[in-house]
């Protein structure tokens, strides 16, 4: 592989246009794997799975320069990366959170691959295992993160039950019409990347109108970014070594779960960091370890989740079900006797994830060299592009000009939210995870007689304890912390 | 005044959540096992979540920053108007004009008062935009009147 040039061209060029398209809101790696698709027709099968495992890591990280920049994540992915990215770029840290999350992603992404060099068949057989309890208390789990996404717990709970409720609307698992009221372009339930982008981007988009710069004022850098301060965030990721191979291991494990993927990998990832840092107050005011916990378990989940897929046929996310439509383009047929057929090819484009790896640090340092001049550029000229590129970004999911509409209104209702002191990621995260505890429940009640007894299966128990401890810890810390405030008043 | 910009959104939520509710009354109770459980949890924390705002209220009533500051949001009711506008307007004239017509809205709306900017920058971002996205990611964006 290292002896043939036109990989090598086709890696960079791969992780570049994914990268490019993970900055752009509304625009994901997978839908670059779509675009490219039908360009890998004629190509040999290894160039072909090459070329499209590039895109695929380059989008994963794009997704985060935007959300560290300009708190809009590229992706569903770097939703939790915009918290604390965000967070730096505001206290002018910005290519801090930039360098943090480069090498974050290249340490995740390797660890992701050796995962899926050595552990894939074992751990995805394990996976197969997971039922319906097991898939319904990762939704609860996943849903609990929303306890440590603001100091008021009750209000995160209320944001996040209004967030199931809308991931809830459409067609449901038995074949009837939910919450549309009426509007056809809801039968599909609400779409993502507009909720996305509505709840997320447009209320730090109005909140900027009143601004000179993002950061309020003119940074320092001039828009010229310090290259060596960026390389030099590895040495935060080797002063938190347990952190960063924890965090990337539940990355690994999360992806391997059929239709988990890489948004609840981070978020997952980002709310165990921030449970058992000793610096869990920082979380969300630019703290370094949720920038690490987010962009590891992010990028490593692609290792799992490629496991999955090339094992077992099962596709754990949008990007592995394009590159699994790739893999039957070639008259290949995903699963074990793939190793078997089709070995050498197989390892081959593994092997190259991990140079990948390496192609996505050049080519992502010359980006963040790019974006980083995004900040010091006055809100005047930028509100209307980000504006643009957030209406065409909701309106290019689905070609429809209701997604733009329906952005717009989650938009200035995310913004009120937060003027309330209502806090707007748990809404998104009811949004992913609201259809699958929806499903799973449904599936649960069909299967049991009585629901107590799911906690017979010893994985559903763990899960259902961890759900509880992530939302009551949080209410007693908050107590905690009111009667120490009310104390020093 | 401040009471009721706190409880406006979390009322009109309750309000949407109990309608969504009464809609999936009539159908096949499998379709409610997660909703209903949801809602009821949902009314419960907006009854504690109200009570606690105005608590807090009472006390922060004195406190000049908890008034409104309609000057301070006077630019962003122009930005989401103009957003409506370019929604009304864009499927009837196309991307291209409509475009032109939002940015250069909305530059003025930011203060942006250079004659040269203020004509130039709309008509040579929108013209990228749209090839970026109509011809290079192959989005179909309204034509309108220019079908380019």
């Amino acid at each position: 592989m290292l002896s043939n040039p036109q990989l090598f061209f086709f890696m960079f060029a791969g992780v570049t246009f994914g990268m490019v398209l993970g900055a752009l809101p509304g625009l994901t790696g997978s839908m670059g794997i779509a675009l490219m698709l039908p360009f890998t027709y004629k190509m040999d099968p290894l160039t072909s799975l090459v070329f499209l495992l590039s895109i695929y890591t380059g989008g994963l990280f794009g997704g985060s320069i935007t959300a560290v920049l300009i708190n809009t994540p590229g992706s569903p992915a770097n939703i939790a990366t915009s918290l604390d990215g965000y967070a730096m770029t505001v206290k002018g840290e910005s290519e801090k959170a930039l360098g943090l999350s480069l090498w974050s992603s290249v340490v995740g992404g390797i660890i992701g691959c050796l995962f899926l060099v050595f552990a894939t068949e074992p751990l995805a057989s394990i996976s197969l295992k997971f039922g319906a309890p097991e898939m319904f208390f990762v939704a609860v789990f996943g849903l609990t993160i929303v306890g440590s996404l603001s100091d008021d717990v009750l209000k995160s709970i209320f944001s996040a039950l209004f967030g199931v409720l809308l991931g809830t609307i459409g067609m449901s698992s038995v074949g009837n019409i939910r919450g549309t009221f009426g509007s056809m372009y809801l039968l599909d339930g609400i779409p993502l990347i507009p909720a996305l982008i509505g709840f997320l981007a447009i209320p730090s988009i109005l909140d900027l109108a009143n601004q000179e710069f993002i950061t309020g004022e003119q940074t320092s850098h001039e828009g010229k970014i310090n290259i060596k301060k960026v390389l030099y965030q590895i040495k935060e990721l080797i002063k938190r070594p347990i952190l960063t191979v924890a965090t990337s291991l539940l990355g690994v494990i999360v992806g391997v779960m059929p239709a988990a993927g890489a948004t609840i990998a981070s978020l997952l990832s980002y709310n165990q960091a921030k449970q058992y840092s000793k610096n869990s107050k920082e979380f969300g005011q630019g703290a370094i370890e949720g920038v690490i916990a987010s962009e590891t378990a992010n990028n490593a989940s692609q290792g799992g989740a490629l496991a999955t897929m090339l094992v077992l046929g099962i596709p754990g996310s949008n990007s592995t079900a394009m590159l699994l439509g790739a893999l039957i383009i070639q008259g290949w047929v995903p699963g074990p006797r793939l190793f078997i057929d089709n070995k050498e090819i197989i390892y081959a484009s593994i092997s190259s994830l991990l140079l990948q790896q390496i192609v996505m640090l050049i080519i992502g340092i010359l980006i963040c060299a790019l974006a980083a001049k995004i900040i010091n550029v006055p809100v005047r000229y930028l509100v209307p592009i980000i504006l643009m590129f957030s209406i065409l970004g909701a309106f290019s999911s689905r070609n429809a000009m209701f997604d733009a509409k329906l952005m717009l209104l989650f938009g200035v209702i995310g913004w009120i939210m937060k003027k309330s002191h209502f806090p707007t990621m748990p809404i998104v995260l009811g949004i992913i995870l609201g259809p699958l505890a929806d499903r799973e429940l449904l599936r649960i009640m069909q299967l049991y007689d009585n629901f107590f007894l799911v906690f017979k299966r010893p994985i559903t128990l763990i899960l259902a304890l961890l759900s509880f401890i992530g939302v009551v810890l949080p209410l007693i810390m908050s107590n905690k912390r009111n009667k120490i405030g009310k104390k020093a008043a | 005044m401040a009471y009721i910009q706190k409880c406006i959104i979390p009322t009109l939520i309750t309000i949407y959540a109990l309608s969504y509710l009464l809609e999936v009354s009539g159908q096949n109770p499998t379709d409610q096992t997660l909703i209903r459980p949801v809602v009821v949890l949902l009314v419960a924390l907006y009854v504690i979540n109200t009570v606690k705002d105005i608590k807090e209220t009472r006390k922060s009533i004195k406190d000049e920053k908890a008034k409104l500051e309609f000057a301070k949001y006077k630019k962003i009711v122009f930005l989401v108007s103009s957003c409506v506008v370019f929604f009304l307007i864009v499927e009837k004239i196309g991307f291209i004009i409509s475009s032109i017509l939002f940015c250069f809205t909305t530059l003025y709306i930011l203060g942006v008062n250079n004659k040269k900017t203020i004509i130039i920058f709309p008509i040579v971002f929108s013209l990228i935009v749209y090839f970026i996205f109509s011809r290079g990611f192959g989005v179909p964006v309204p034509q309108g009147v220019l079908n380019i």
